[in-house]
């Protein structure tokens, strides 16, 4: 069997963040979202993956490289026009032979899942509790035949459809003739025509807004890699499940709390408290007395002393001066013209912006790429573009 | 130059010489050839790279090969003159890497004791004398030749009575062993057996190997078998594939900031000081290399000063070696010397011989180096390992990033120690550093501009790049990526030294790339660019973020991510070698294999 994932889209709704990647090369739990789908279909036994790439392939090439390092042949095929998912899939078809797992490469799944849909010899859709709407909609049994719908407005709880299937050869074909651009709308188009039979993953996550990152993290660090190499001083404590990278060094004093991952070369502390639910990125240094939980500190970011950052997403190249604050709060924001409820949420911070000292970022507070917040400044609004 | 591979084990030998062999093309690919033994010896070779030998290669179950891919040295490419070569009557194969300087000599001798040659090579000498020695033994036979013989080599031999046995020997060029579980491999580089193994054996040189399926043995000048060490070599899962990249190059170009990642921990979490060997009061420093290694050399130069205010002077290895001591040390008998060498392969002939002068010259030596356990690694007082991964395009890329960066490294922490720089100095360098990875990515997304700018460079018969201080190298960086890999001609100068002459050979069909950063140069650049631009060329600048001076003077103008000046030579570079790769792109040259050239220059 053979597997397909389409990543050649850009995520729109994560633009601070995927500036420089597809959606799918944005790290959780300091892997890609793409590794644990790579990971997972490899593990399912499947060793063949034509990758569908465009927006930004360069990273997930020199990330993928042939698939060697992942135990898979990747074939890669070039979708440079954004013509939506079923182009998509009509760009990966080359080579496929007859049954393959369809997957699109923004979910997260467990990875057990793969297997499970490799059961059965029908085809087979893969479902999940959604949180929120999924463009690939919802998941209706009638009469023991499954049925997509979109029409349901509520969807927090109920079974989607993750958009992952396995399907052969002939019914992609058949897809493929449909007009229009989008596979969740081509299959609802074919309705009952073919039979599907219903799988439930263990937990799915479908990373679209920022503040989906921070749950997503901790989903990915139950997948948490173990390693522990680096340099740990004296008087560290570590507690739980923790994986440090090479060439990092944590400094005395600190306390590290598992759910955790650290990346490589980064310096940690000293006296840093650190953890649960957290990954911190390749290359970054966080100062003395700063506390991170339930968060995501991307590459390269320097996080000076005094800090305190919790529930809060930080992208790459930031730089924080010494006492900052960014803390969770609950409230309705603003974003891309639409109105949503946060809960529970630090600020989201995007790619290479400059946050000086003693600056308070609220809960639910959105700053894109290359922005600069003034020294001592409280900032609490939602803000895009490339400086202030 | 020149790669070879061998196998003896219990697997049909064909397919994972084949797979290693591919992994050394970069080291020649003038032609190919493999002999396996059913019953005799069966050689099959052919000019050419690698996939004409393949597509005519007939299938063999044999569990003992060896394989070679060829540079021509002596003798042009063509199926005759490629590898292996074989004895009169076809029992004794051979590949051979390196140079016999003696041969025509022997050949007269084995002529006239009626030896008839098939080829004009000097390796074909060696199956002819091993015959002649031969009584049983293949080990003494390849040690009693190798008393006639001059010159540098890794041999190895198989022979039709022998169904499991493979014998090798090295001086001078390289050879690792890897060991397996009932088999064994050796190649030119570990990158080409790493796949299977991760045990290598380093035998040196004159030692003569034995491999069997189940053993290895290692004789010595009497050929008493003597201990070896073994040595685990780091897994390395990154493979010789393009995954998706249409070239090595730009598979490579794109691997930078990883590679620059990657090398970071060892460079700066740690003062690798110690570790070198340089904890004394160093009086001037030497740096000497070759080719793009040179020109990082160069940049390492300006550094250094600024971090150190020691004197530094970068040579190149194949002057260097042969200079009178005082001008090659930059001042030998003045106080302590430090010679840096660098070298990609660390087998690089004229690095090699350069080391062991400066050596002999009392100097403390260290290496930059991207091959780990690689020969100069093994002759130096302190070595620093890059970790870019193999590098198979032969025009240089992500190891001259890395080198820079190695140079970088070194140059804060003299400066620390010697107390040029304080601590908090020493610090903002470091988070300057640091961020490299992600100021070239920044560079990298703007491949689609490069790409664009590439098409105006196809029709000049000549480019000129000029830039000033640390940029200067980066103009000669420029000059040579393009010239190696588009044939275009190309020369890098100092922007000031235009009036002196180069500027006599502007005109409209000569585009000039002119590097224009914001340090204590940049005024003078920009009238530079003004006085060529009066004669009607193109100007390309490379000018920092918001630079709108240089975007008036200038026909293009790339922007460099906001960057320090002094760290501008790293997306600089990444700019040139793009610019290179979609030149030479558009005019359809081999950009991996670039005609008369390849990687790791193992001859003088």
């Amino acid at each position: 069997m053979q597997a397909i994932i389409l990543t050649a889209g850009e995520g729109a709704r994560l633009s601070g963040w995927t500036s420089n990647r597809p959606k799918g090369m944005l790290n959780l739990g300091n892997r890609p979202i793409l590794e644990y789908l790579v990971r997972g279909i490899t593990d399912s036994g499947i060793n063949e993956i034509n990758m569908v790439v465009g927006y930004g392939k360069n990273s997930v090439m020199s990330y993928f490289g042939d698939g060697t390092s992942f135990n898979c042949k990747i074939n890669y095929f070039f979708q440079e026009e954004r013509t939506g998912t079923l182009e998509a899939l009509r760009i990966g078809m080359d080579g496929i032979r007859d049954e393959f797992i369809l997957v699109p490469g923004d979910n997260y799944v467990s990875s057990k899942a793969f297997k499970s849909l490799r059961k059965f010899n029908t085809n087979v859709l893969l479902s999940g509790q959604a949180e929120r709407w999924s463009k690939w909609g919802e998941i209706e049994l009638v009469g023991g035949k499954a049925n997509i719908t979109f029409e349901n407005p509520n969807a927090y709880g109920r079974i989607h459809f993750t958009g992952i299937m396995k399907i052969n050869k002939s019914l992609a074909s058949r897809l493929i003739e449909i007009s229009g651009s989008h596979l969740g709308e081509a299959l609802q188009a074919l309705g009952s025509e073919y039979p599907f039979e219903v799988v439930k993953a263990d937990y799915w996550h479908n990373v679209v807004y920022p503040w989906d990152l921070i749950s997503g993290n901790s989903m990915a660090l139950r997948d948490n890699l173990l390693y522990r190499s680096g340099k740990i001083e004296k008087n560290v404590s570590i507690r739980g499940d923790v994986s440090i990278g090479k060439g990092t060094i944590i400094r005395s004093g600190t306390y590290l709390q598992g759910p955790l991952s650290i990346g490589e070369s980064c310096d940690i502390g000293p006296n840093s408290v650190i953890g649960p639910s957290v990954s911190i990125g390749d290359n970054t240094t966080i100062g003395a007395f700063t506390e991170i939980v339930d968060s995501i500190v991307m590459k390269n970011c320097e996080i000076n002393s005094n800090c305190s950052l919790k529930g809060t997403v930080v992208g790459d190249d930031n730089i924080f001066g010494s006492h900052c604050v960014a803390v969770p709060s609950t409230r309705n924001i603003l974003y891309l013209g639409q109105e949503f409820s946060i809960s529970n949420r630090g600020a989201m911070v995007g790619d290479g912006c400059k946050i000086g000292s003693r600056a308070v970022l609220e809960g639910g507070s959105i700053l894109l790429n290359n922005a600069t917040i003034g020294e001592g400044e409280l900032y609490n609004a939602v803000f895009q573009g490339d400086s202030i | 130059m020149c790669g070879i591979v061998g196998y003896t084990g219990n697997k049909p030998a064909q397919p994972i010489v084949l797979e290693s062999l591919k992994k050394l093309e970069y080291r020649g690919y003038d032609s190919s050839g493999i002999a396996t033994r059913e019953e005799k010896l069966i050689i099959c070779k052919k000019e050419g790279p690698i996939v004409n030998m393949e597509s005519v290669l007939p299938k063999s179950d044999s569990t003992l090969a060896i394989a070679h891919t060829r540079w021509a040295t002596h003798g042009e490419p063509s199926d005759v003159n490629a590898h292996p070569h074989s004895n009169s009557d076809n029992t004794i194969a051979i590949v051979h890497n390196g140079t016999i300087d003696n041969y025509l000599e022997i050949k007269e001798n084995l002529e006239s004791e009626g030896y008839k040659f098939k080829s004009n090579t000097d390796s074909e000498v060696l199956p002819a004398l091993i015959d002649k020695y031969y009584s049983g033994n293949l080990v003494e036979a390849l040690s009693k030749s190798l008393e006639d013989i001059q010159g540098i080599f890794t041999i190895a031999v198989i022979h039709e009575d022998h169904p499991d046995e493979i014998v090798a020997v090295r001086n001078e060029t390289p050879l690792v062993i890897g060991i397996g579980n009932s088999e064994n491999y050796l190649a030119s580089d570990i990158y080409a057996i790493l796949k299977y193994t991760q045990q290598i054996i380093y035998p040196l040189d004159n030692q003569i190997v034995r491999l069997t399926s189940k053993s290895i043995e290692v004789f010595d000048d009497n050929l008493d078998p003597i201990q070896y060490e073994v040595e685990e070599v780091e897994k390395y899962t990154e493979v010789a594939e393009k995954g998706g990249f249409e070239h090595f190059m730009l598979k490579e170009i794109f691997e930078q900031p990883k590679a620059l990642q990657d090398s970071l921990t060892e460079l700066l979490i740690d003062s690798p000081l110690e570790r070198l060997g340089l904890d004394w009061k160093i009086g001037s420093i030497s740096i000497v290399a070759c080719g793009t290694s040179f020109h990082a050399g160069l940049v390492g130069k300006y550094v250094i000063e600024q971090l150190t205010a020691i004197p530094v002077s970068v040579s190149y290895s194949s002057e260097f070696r042969y200079a009178a001591p005082v001008q090659g040390v930059g001042g030998l008998l003045s106080s302590r010397p430090l010679v840096v060498l660098i070298s990609q392969s660390g087998e690089t002939a004229d690095t090699l011989a350069a080391a062991r002068t400066a050596r002999q010259q009392g100097c403390h030596t260290i290496v930059i180096c991207n091959v780990p356990g690689s020969r100069i690694t093994r002759e130096v007082d302190g070595v620093i390992i890059t970790k870019s991964g193999q590098e198979i395009g032969v025009a240089a890329t992500k190891t001259f990033l890395t080198q820079m960066q190695a140079l970088y490294a070194l140059g804060i922490h003299l400066g620390f120690t010697s107390g040029s720089i304080d601590y908090p100095q020493l610090k903002t360098w470091e988070s300057e550093i640091r961020k490299l990875p992600s100021k070239i990515t920044q560079v990298l997304n703007n491949s689609e501009s490069i790409k664009a700018l590439a098409a105006q460079f196809v029709n000049s018969k000549s480019v000129f790049f000029v830039g000033r201080n640390i940029n200067y190298p980066l103009a000669l960086e420029g000059a040579l990526k393009l010239k190696e890999i588009s044939y275009i001609h190309a020369e890098g100068f100092p922007a000031g030294e235009l009036k002196h002459g180069p500027l006599a050979l502007l005109s409209e069909d000569t585009p000039v790339v002119a590097i224009a950063v914001q340090d204590h140069t940049y005024s003078k650049l920009i009238s530079n660019i003004e006085e060529m631009s009066a004669r009607k060329t193109p100007v390309i600048t490379i000018a920092q973020k918001g630079d709108e001076l240089a975007k008036k003077v200038s026909d293009f103008c790339f922007e460099l991510p906001e960057i320090d000046p002094v760290l501008s030579p790293f997306p600089v570079a990444v700019f040139m070698q793009l610019l290179s790769y979609y030149v030479a792109h558009e005019l359809g040259t081999e950009i991996d294999k670039p005609r008369n050239l390849a990687k790791s220059v193992s001859v003088e």
